[in-house]
């Protein structure tokens, strides 16, 4: 590949993927200051809480958990617009829609 | 407040209905002429807000009580059409923001006169927002019902609605959509008339067995059958898991404006009624967590940004079920602040996705991009509202939602917080970056518009300022709008760090996943749900039993006679002479039983026809 990969209309993915990883570095930092010089995290609820990594991990894991599980879905889930209503199928996938129509 | 105003009392209880100017009044707007009109479609909601403020300024929290059929052979039913207190003020302050804020939207359709019919679907916008306020304020079952009743044959019409010219939305299929909201809209009522009629005609309930107030809690499972069908009655319109595709099915399908009014009040609404009927329930919390994770791998995979935003709003009902499961007062206060800011932030993102819907004519993801250029200030508001709905502090969301979340961790339920903490992340996927990435910034596919009405972006322009105006003076909103006393501070450093870290590091595995090309692709489609049962399943099972041979059809018919004679035998071991039922028929029972036969009649009409 030579040109960087586009974020849609935004420029290169990369120059994102830099500043937003700056700035989780930054607050990761952040929040370990805090914990040495404070005493915010005082009485968490739950020890975890407390723990630098646990809210890191919920993020970035969670969100690509949640992707990962619905591009494992789409192959079982995803349909032609038209599948219930013959009225929305595309002018020239017509061919196409009424296979996938079925005998509905 | 029970005193007359007037030598009157019908007069006098028409004067005390809140939301009753917002229900009888609209019905004028078709008759005026077109200043009148605009002029009426902002002040109705002012002058409703105003006689709600007038209603508390006359200083009673006191119900205001009636009896029906008084005379009739019986002591009659006291009922308590209006009921002004801390919980259900808080929906209906915020049900008059979001009717205001939807006129001032739907202005300029006003002028439309082309478009046939639209000044009815104000009318009906204003009526169901009208409806909805009357239902938070109604003291018991059967006022509720009407109201709940109203809100659906009002709704509808936004759905049914004319939009503008070049908008995909085939009439054949507007109508289909708009009768499956209808009937279980409408059913969510009968089942909750079976209920209640079931409830009075219980002898176990103490006191008036109409009144609204707590109606259960503990295990739903091993409630009363009146409480189990009042419970699902709430349940089908909070959209529950497996009872929710309704609400994807019709917000999807709403005019531009229609979905504005559409996603703030029934499910609103419905989780009103279940903070206030069934507070505690347990069960509601896993039926809250389960909502907040099952949209969200939907929400990924779906091409309709206005589709993704309903699945989105099932996920934020999630947060606000697990609130009114836990039951606390600061997990209701959770709720109840968590909806009011729902409602903002969520009318907002529909908002913006309505403008663009308006000017370029779709909200599919396949066929947007690079509407930034064209479209500034909607790019502007909906970012402000998906930051809000992905809980950024100095924005709303945050500081609603850490109540329910602190709620929940107080209480030690580690596996319900783990579930809402993955939600949180999920909600900065769908509503954080999905909707204004794919809204406005993705690939530039040429397309090129006008910029939104001024009335739409003066609407966006309010409700924004709304959730910053919120999301900045927290203090204020605990103090004065939260229904229990609560002391909570959720800007510690703690809550902003965490939340900040959280929502940096989703963002993060966005982008190394786009990079990658994990992300899914998006292509015209839709994806299959539990609707499914009731548009293809059902209705093949129908089409395929009258097109059975002979000998097939004579099974058949076999096997539904015995299913009848079956269920004959249990309804006379039941209600026989000597059934457990048969023994004390009270009217009310009759009733109730007739109305779930109803319900299951009126479903099964629905699936043969």
């Amino acid at each position: 590949m030579d040109a960087p990969k586009p974020l849609g209309s935004l420029g290169p993915v990369d120059l994102w993927i830099r500043r937003t990883l700056i700035l989780c570095v930054v607050l990761v930092l952040f929040k370990i200051g805090l914990l040495v010089s404070t005493d915010a995290w005082g009485h968490p609820y739950f020890k975890f809480e407390a723990w630098p990594g646990f809210f890191e991990a919920v993020g970035f894991l969670g969100f690509a958990l949640l992707v990962v599980a619905g591009r494992f879905l789409a192959p079982w889930v995803r349909r032609p617009e038209s599948y219930y209503d013959p009225e929305l199928a595309l002018p020239d996938a017509d061919e196409n829609t009424k296979s996938a129509e079925g005998d509905a | 407040m029970n005193e007359l105003l007037f030598n009157c009392t019908v007069l006098d209880l028409f004067l005390q209905l809140p939301g009753l100017i917002l229900i009888v009044g609209p019905l004028l707007l078709p008759f005026l002429p077109k200043a009148g009109r605009l002029a009426g479609m902002v002040a109705l909601p002012v002058l409703s807000g105003l006689h709600l403020a007038w209603l508390v300024s006359r200083g009673t929290t006191e119900p205001v009580r009636r009896t029906l059929f008084e005379g009739m052979g019986f002591g009659g039913m006291e009922i308590v059409p209006v009921r002004l207190d801390e919980l259900a003020m808080v929906w209906g302050i915020i049900f008059h923001i979001a009717a205001f804020l939807a006129a001032i939207y739907s202005l300029h359709t006003v002028e439309r006169r082309e478009l046939r019919g639209k000044q009815w679907e104000h009318t009906a916008g204003l009526i169901y927002a009208g409806a909805a306020i009357g239902a938070v304020f109604a003291g018991d079952l059967l006022t509720l019902f009407v109201y709940w009743e109203l809100t659906a044959i009002a709704s509808v019409f936004l759905i049914w609605g004319r939009d503008e010219p070049g908008i995909d939305r085939p009439p054949a299929v507007l109508y289909r959509t708009g009768m499956r909201y209808l009937v279980i809209q409408v059913g969510s009522g009968v089942i909750l008339l079976a209920g209640l009629l079931l409830r009075q005609s219980d002898g176990d309930v103490e006191g008036n067995p109409l009144y609204f107030g707590h109606l259960f809690k503990g295990d739903i499972f091993a409630a009363p059958l009146w409480a189990q069908l009042i419970f699902l009655a709430f349940g089908i319109k909070a959209a529950f898991p497996l009872l929710h595709s309704w609400l994807q099915d019709a917000y999807s399908r709403g005019t531009h404006t229609g979905t504005v009014f559409l996603s703030a009040f029934t499910t609103k609404m419905a989780i009103y009624a279940l903070a206030r009927g069934f507070a505690g329930t347990e069960t509601l919390i896993y039926i809250g967590v389960i909502m907040t994770l099952f949209p969200i791998p939907f929400a990924v995979l779906e091409n309709d940004l206005r589709k993704t935003l309903a699945f989105s709003l099932n996920n934020q009902l999630g947060f606000m079920c697990v609130g009114v499961g836990v039951g606390t007062t600061l997990a209701l206060n959770g709720t109840a602040l968590h909806a009011f800011a729902h409602i903002l932030y969520k009318s907002l993102l529909f908002m913006s996705m309505g403008a663009v819907l308006y000017r370029a004519k779709t909200c599919k993801v396949t066929e947007l991009g690079g509407l930034y250029k064209s479209m500034r200030w909607t790019a502007i508001f909906c970012i402000v509202g998906a930051m809000s709905i992905a809980g950024f502090p100095l924005l709303n969301g945050f500081i609603s939602k850490s109540l329910t979340i602190s709620a929940v961790a107080k209480e030690h339920l580690f596996w319900i917080y783990m579930g809402l903490m993955l939600a949180s992340a999920g909600v900065m996927e769908h509503s954080g970056i999905k909707i204004p990435f794919y809204g406005f910034f993705s690939k530039d596919k040429g397309l090129r518009v006008e910029p939104a009405p001024l009335n739409m972006r003066l609407a966006m322009g309010l409700t924004a300022a709304l959730c910053l105006f919120m999301g900045l003076t927290p203090s204020l909103f605990y103090k004065y709008l939260a229904p229990y006393p609560v002391k909570y501070d959720a800007y510690t450093w703690a809550h902003v760090v965490d939340q900040l870290l959280l929502l940096g590091f989703a963002g993060l595995a966005f982008l190394v996943l786009y990079r990658r090309g994990i992300f899914p692709k998006y292509e015209r489609s839709l994806s299959l749900d539990v609707d499914i049962v009731y548009r293809k399943l059902l209705p093949w099972a129908a089409r395929h039993a009258g097109r059975a041979e002979h000998g097939g059809r004579r099974a058949l018919v076999g096997v539904g006679s015995g299913a009848v004679r079956g269920v004959v035998d249990v309804f006379y071991r039941w209600v026989g002479p000597r059934g457990m039922y048969g023994r004390s028929w009270t009217s009310g029972n009759i009733a109730g039983w007739a109305t779930v036969m109803l319900a299951f009649y009126l479903l099964f009409v629905f699936m043969w026809r």
